[in-house]
């Protein structure tokens, strides 16, 4: 096995070479061969890795205990299904899964762009740039980072999962938010094959754009289910911790988020094309920068850093393509002059502006937050924390603002808003806004922060629902469908604008659910013994001490509780191979409205005796946050699903000889 | 938007609103307190927790004496001053904003002025000088002198 799967990766490296080569020789030598062969090779590369990454699914399954990742991730004890998600539990593993998705997904983007076209000058470059970052990945995990390394005596039994990855979010949040970071490949590689082809047009921005899309809805949802599980299993109450691993994924989304806005200033109006070269750059720089922080660990101290054995490569593949990229950009950039002016500072224009500066320094406070303890120690040997209050401070009036930005934005008109216009779209919306404060005032929300921010959120919703009813007012009275059929087929008319709009309204629920989550928490901690409760809001929780379970390889220790009456059970998990590492699950009650959340701190004594220390949270809105989730990817699924195939077909009899005409 | 409409879509608020409402009780007071000076504290055993959030032992000592310097009637400024004094600056969450952890405040604000520079330099050009002169080439400065000079020898 260890033998079948280095051959794999070093073959998808030599090939990789070979296809950067013959593209990038292939079209500049205009030689179809050379650049057909380049494809094949890339071809060649997504086959291999494909089978490097079957043959460790495979070891894992049979349980091959003579490969060292295998042994140390995975053990007899465990089902099969979390055997598998091992298999992207630690570095070697998810730096090979990270490969593996980014040769499959540009298989599909071979496959889709196939057919001739004005694109066809791009794709040798694409095919070399994915092909080097590919390579440069099979050149870890074939000579630094192996998950094929062999062990001399194979033991009996593995290790097992780290227990904090024994939970059904493990199965879904990491790989969505590794292929989240290895998607933003494709949209940079359009760009540079742009830059390098000199086809500084429209083909690149509408490929890069609709990849874009799905790069930043997969990193997006991944993004949210690191939060879900965050939520479910560490059991401190929250599901967002500005942690570097956190952050570092935050940040390609937010930068790509920039993006596929801003390009749709080059779609519509020719101008920022410098600039959203430069937006797909940094998106892709932070998502290789995420891969490596996420895998390694080395931003908690410089010393980490030094020693990982992965630094050194990624930083200076890292260094080269930022180098290369930015050479291309100022080789070209004379051909990237806007093709038109700004009218207003009253426009669509200007609006996606202020969005691109709102993204990008929210990304940088977040960046230079997560960097500056290594940076003070690199500089000045002191240890500094920088923890949430500083992300929050920073970075909260920032998001603050994008959500104020989200409501103008939309409604603002291409090159210039008259006076009209704007008392037209934003006086029932402020309105709404206004008056559903004042109804929260009387019901006690009064908090500032909470004031603002949900203000803020009920003002964007009234715009949406605005453009909505208004729409399907307009449709229904030029075409005489009903209410629910103009709205419907005003969506599909529009997929890219109300799509938009429900992407909008995710990320208010999300909004409002940090809000609620962060002003109206409330938490408690108490030690009950059996029939003592303790009441938190509406909420009475009685102890009926512990329940205890010896199952495979897992010492599960139940609270036995009783929340008004019904059942709840938070529980405690020991795994026998790492006593130390006490895994929580959280009992948890949710409502649309607040979740009730218990955490079993400790007890002390046994069965239905034991005293039981309790940690007992009331989150308001978090289920808006999933709801939210939910709601993002319905919203770009609408935004990209494919036009109706068109009725009519391209004739392609040939043209009977002699014929006169003009052919394309 | 016709009357009605604006009555459907504020009864939504109202909707929303009232979903909000149960969020309104509150705890005991005691727990909170202890819980803002705790979420102030980073935990000094810990990866990137907060001693609130912490579940190791270290933490929860530190809860204890927390809330046993809030019943003597300290400060939160107090406490936290107590434990930089035994911790050093690093023990709090939220960087202090002197020394050397003055830079991580710093670096985003020259950052987000910077940015407001660029777009604001961004938008002026935009607007002021077509980056495609409309209507006719406009004159080399060199050719102008030259045709002035042109002008002036030969008498107009």
């Amino acid at each position: 096995m260890a033998a079948l799967g280095q051959i794999c990766i070093v073959g998808a490296f030599a090939l990789a070479l070979y296809a950067i080569v013959s593209s990038v020789v292939g079209v500049r030598v205009r030689s179809g061969e050379l650049v057909a062969s380049g494809q094949n090779a890339a071809w060649a590369v997504t086959g291999l890795i494909t089978a490097a990454a079957v043959t460790l699914l495979v070891a894992f399954a049979v349980h091959d205990f003579s490969l060292r990742y295998v042994w140390d991730h995975s053990s007899r004890a465990m089902p099969m299904d979390l055997i598998l998600a091992a298999f992207y539990s630690g570095q070697q593993g998810s730096l090979l899964y990270w490969a593996w998705t980014l040769s499959i997904f540009s298989a599909v983007v071979l496959w889709q762009q196939r057919r001739p076209g004005p694109h066809r000058v791009l794709m040798p470059y694409v095919i070399a740039v994915v092909m080097a970052v590919l390579g440069f990945m099979a050149l870890l995990l074939g000579f630094v980072a192996s998950p094929f390394e062999a062990l001399p005596r194979p033991p009996a039994d593995g290790v097992g999962l780290n227990p904090l990855l024994y939970d059904e979010g493990m199965r879904i949040h990491p790989p969505m938010l590794l292929a989240g970071l290895m998607s933003w490949t494709i949209p940079f590689a359009f760009a540079i094959a742009a830059l390098a082809a000199g086809r500084l047009g429209n083909e690149w921005v509408a490929l890069s754009r609709r990849y874009g899309m799905v790069a930043w809805v997969i990193l997006g949802l991944g993004n949210v289910l690191g939060a879900w599980w965050a939520y479910h299993v560490l059991g401190w109450g929250g599901y967002w911790g500005w942690d570097p691993v956190e952050n570092v994924a935050l940040m390609p989304w937010l930068v790509g988020t920039a993006f596929i806005h801003s390009i749709q200033m080059q779609e519509r109006r020719g101008m920022l094309k410098a600039w959203n070269l430069i937006l797909i750059m940094v998106a892709f720089f932070l998502s290789i920068f995420g891969t490596f922080v996420v895998r390694s660990g080395i931003l908690a101290s410089v010393h980490a850093f030094a020693l990982s054995a992965i630094g050194p490569y990624f930083l200076t593949f890292l260094t080269l393509a930022i180098v290369g990229s930015l050479a291309l950009f100022f080789w070209r950039l004379p051909h990237l002059r806007s093709d038109n002016q700004l009218d207003s500072l009253l426009s669509r224009e200007a609006s996606f502006l202020i969005n691109n500066l709102l993204f990008l320094g929210v990304t940088f406070a977040i960046f230079w937050g997560t960097i500056y303890p290594l940076v003070a120690e690199a500089l000045a040997d002191q240890k500094v924390s920088v923890g949430p209050p500083y992300f929050k401070q920073v970075a909260g009036p920032l998001l603050g603002g994008v959500i104020l930005l989200m409501g103008i934005g939309p409604l603002m008109p291409w090159r210039r808003a008259s006076r009209d216009h704007l008392m037209n779209s934003f006086m029932l919306p402020v309105t709404g806004a206004v008056v559903g404060l004042a109804v929260l005032a009387v019901l006690g929300v009064r908090d500032p922060f909470a004031v603002l921010g949900f203000g803020l959120c009920l003002f964007v919703l009234g715009t949406v629902l605005q453009e909505f009813i208004r729409g399907a007012l307009a449709r229904h009275r030029a075409t005489g469908e009903n209410y629910v059929l103009a709205l419907g087929s005003l969506i599909r008319r529009n997929k890219r604008r109300y799509g938009g709009y429900i992407v909008h309204v995710a990320m208010l629920l999300i909004g409002a659910g940090a809000v609620g989550s962060q002003v109206y928490q409330q938490q408690t901690q108490a030690t009950l013994a059996p029939g003592q409760s303790v009441t938190l809001g509406a909420y009475t929780i009685t102890a009926h001490g512990i329940a205890n379970n010896q199952l495979p390889g897992v010492n599960v220790t139940d609270g036995v509780l009783s929340v008004n009456g019904q059942d709840l059970r938070p529980q405690k998990q020991v795994f026998d191979n790492f006593p130390q590492q006490p895994s929580t699950k959280v009992g948890l009650r949710s409502t649309p409205f607040e979740d009730l959340y218990v955490v079993l701190a400790g007890w002390d004594g046994d069965g239905p005796n034991a005293k039981v220390s309790l940690a007992v949270f009331i989150n308001p809105l978090v289920s808006w946050i999933w709801a939210g989730g939910v709601l993002l990817l319905l919203g770009t699924l609408v935004t990209m699903w494919p036009a109706a195939v068109p009725a009519r077909e391209r004739v392609t009899a040939p043209l009977p000889r002699g014929a006169v005409g003009v052919t394309s | 938007m016709s009357p009605h409409k604006l009555v459907r879509l504020l009864a939504s608020l109202v909707v929303v609103v009232l979903m909000v409402a149960p969020a309104l009780a509150h705890a005991d007071p005691l727990d909170d307190s202890v819980r803002r000076v705790a979420l102030q504290l980073q935990c000094p055993v810990c990866e990137g927790e907060s001693v609130a959030d912490s579940p190791s032992g270290l933490a929860n000592d530190m809860r204890s004496v927390i809330r046993a310097k809030i019943v003597a009637g300290e400060s939160d400024r107090q406490i936290l001053d107590e434990f930089v004094a035994s911790y050093g600056d690093s023990i709090l969450a939220d960087p202090p904003k002197r020394g050397i952890s003055l830079g991580v405040w710093v670096g985003p604000v020259i950052g987000v002025l910077l940015g407001i520079a660029l777009v604001t330099v961004l938008l002026r050009t935009w607007r002021h000088a077509p980056l495609h002169p409309v209507g006719g080439e406009t004159v080399d400065p060199e050719v102008a002198d030259e045709f002035q000079h042109f002008r002036e020898e030969f008498g107009r």
